[in-house]
C-alpha cells in the first residue's frame, strides 16, 4: 500500500468511527483533514433530527399542497358529461324532424307539380347526406372537447 | 433493496397515491434537511427544506424516471438553495434583514454568535467547492451511506471513493483557511 492509499484509508476509517461515534486519536499524517471532518461533522450534526414540531408542521403543509396540486379541476357547465350528451341527442333529433319535414314538402310539392320520383329521391338523399354529415361534425366536437378522463 | 422500493413509492406518488408521497417525504426528510443544514445558515434551514418538498409535490409529474429519484431531488435542493442565495443577497443588498432579527435567531437556536462565524466559514468554503466534492462528504455525512453504499451506487472501488472523499476534506480544508484569511 503506498502513502496515498494509507491517507485515503486513515481518513475513511476516522470519519466511520466519528460517525458511529467511536472517535480516536487521528494518526499524525491526517490530523489537519480530521480537524476539517470534525468541524464539518459539527456543522451537519447528522445524529440530530429535524424538530418534531417542524415535521408535524411541514407535513400538513405537504398535505395541503397535494390537494390543491391533485384537485381535480370542476368542469363547466357545457363542458359536463350529460350536457353534452343531451346536446348530441337534440341535435340528432333535430336534424331527424327538419329531414321529415322538408322530405313531407318536397314529396307534396313533386305531386302537385306532377314531378318524377328521381326528383323526390334526390331531395331525400341530399338532405339524408347534410344530416349525418351534421352528426359526424357533432360528434366529432363533442368527443374533442369532452373533458379528460383521468387514466 | 432500498433503492428499488423508493422508485416504487415514486412511481405510486406520481399516479396521486399520497401515502407513498408521504412515505418518500419521511424517508428523505432529514437527509434533505442535513445537506439544506450543510449549506444554509442555520436560521433559514427549515424555510428551505419546506421550499424543496413543496416543489417536489408541484413538480412530481414532471419526474420522467430517467435517473433515481434521489439524483432528481437533491438537483431540486440544489435549485432550491441557489434560490436562497439569491433571495438572500437580494435581501442583503435592500437591508431588510436586521442585525437584530440575526442575533435572535441565532440565539433561539441555541448557539452564539462566535458558533455562528464559524458554521458560516465553513459553509461558505463548502459552497465553493467543486459540486463532486460536495456530494461525497454530502453522501457520507447527510445520506448516511458508508463508503461501500457509495462505491456500488456510483459503479466505482471502494479505494476511488476514498481518494476522492480525503481530496474532497483537502479542497475544503484550502477553502476554509482561504476564508479564514479573508476574515483576518
Amino acid at each position: 500500500m503506498n502513502d496515498t492509499n494509507k491517507l485515503d484509508d486513515d481518513l475513511a476509517t476516522w470519519t466511520d468511527n466519528l460517525l458511529t461515534n467511536q472517535p480516536h486519536h487521528p494518526p499524525d499524517d491526517i490530523a489537519d483533514l480530521a480537524g476539517i471532518v470534525q468541524q464539518f461533522h459539527d456543522l451537519v450534526a447528522p445524529h440530530e433530527t429535524p424538530d418534531p414540531a417542524f415535521e408535524h408542521r411541514l407535513t400538513q403543509r405537504l398535505k395541503q399542497e397535494w390537494k390543491q396540486v391533485h384537485r381535480r379541476k370542476e368542469p363547466r357547465w357545457h363542458q359536463r358529461r350529460y350536457v353534452r350528451l343531451g346536446a348530441l341527442a337534440a341535435s340528432v333529433a333535430l336534424v331527424l324532424t327538419v329531414m321529415l319535414i322538408v322530405s313531407d314538402q318536397a314529396a307534396s310539392s313533386n305531386d302537385s307539380m306532377q314531378g318524377t320520383a328521381l326528383g323526390s329521391f334526390s331531395w331525400a338523399l341530399v338532405i339524408l347526406a347534410a344530416g349525418i354529415g351534421v352528426v359526424m361534425v357533432s360528434v366529432w366536437f363533442w368527443r374533442r372537447k369532452s373533458p379528460r378522463r383521468r387514466k | 433493496m432500498p433503492g428499488k422500493n423508493e422508485e416504487h413509492l415514486a412511481r405510486q406518488a406520481q399516479l396521486g397515491d399520497q401515502e407513498a408521497f408521504l412515505e418518500l417525504y419521511h424517508l428523505y426528510l432529514p437527509k434533505v434537511y442535513n445537506r439544506v443544514k450543510s449549506r444554509v445558515p442555520v436560521a433559514y434551514v427549515e424555510d428551505v427544506t419546506q421550499d424543496i418538498f413543496i416543489a417536489v409535490v408541484r413538480s412530481l409529474a414532471n419526474f420522467e424516471r430517467r435517473s433515481r429519484f434521489s439524483t432528481w431531488l437533491y438537483t431540486i435542493v440544489n435549485r432550491q438553495i441557489a434560490d436562497f442565495y439569491r433571495r438572500y443577497a437580494r435581501r442583503q443588498e435592500n437591508q431588510s434583514i436586521s442585525l437584530e432579527h440575526v442575533e435572535n435567531i441565532i440565539v433561539a437556536n441555541g448557539y452564539t454568535v462566535d458558533d455562528m462565524d464559524k458554521r458560516a466559514d465553513i459553509q461558505h468554503a463548502f459552497n465553493a467547492i467543486p459540486s463532486h466534492y460536495q456530494e461525497i462528504i454530502l453522501m457520507r455525512f447527510a445520506d448516511g451511506l458508508t463508503f461501500k453504499d457509495i462505491a456500488d451506487q456510483h459503479e466505482q472501488s471502494i479505494e476511488a471513493v476514498k481518494s476522492l472523499y480525503r481530496r474532497a476534506i483537502q479542497a475544503l480544508r484550502d477553502q476554509i483557511n482561504g476564508v479564514q484569511r479573508e476574515r483576518h
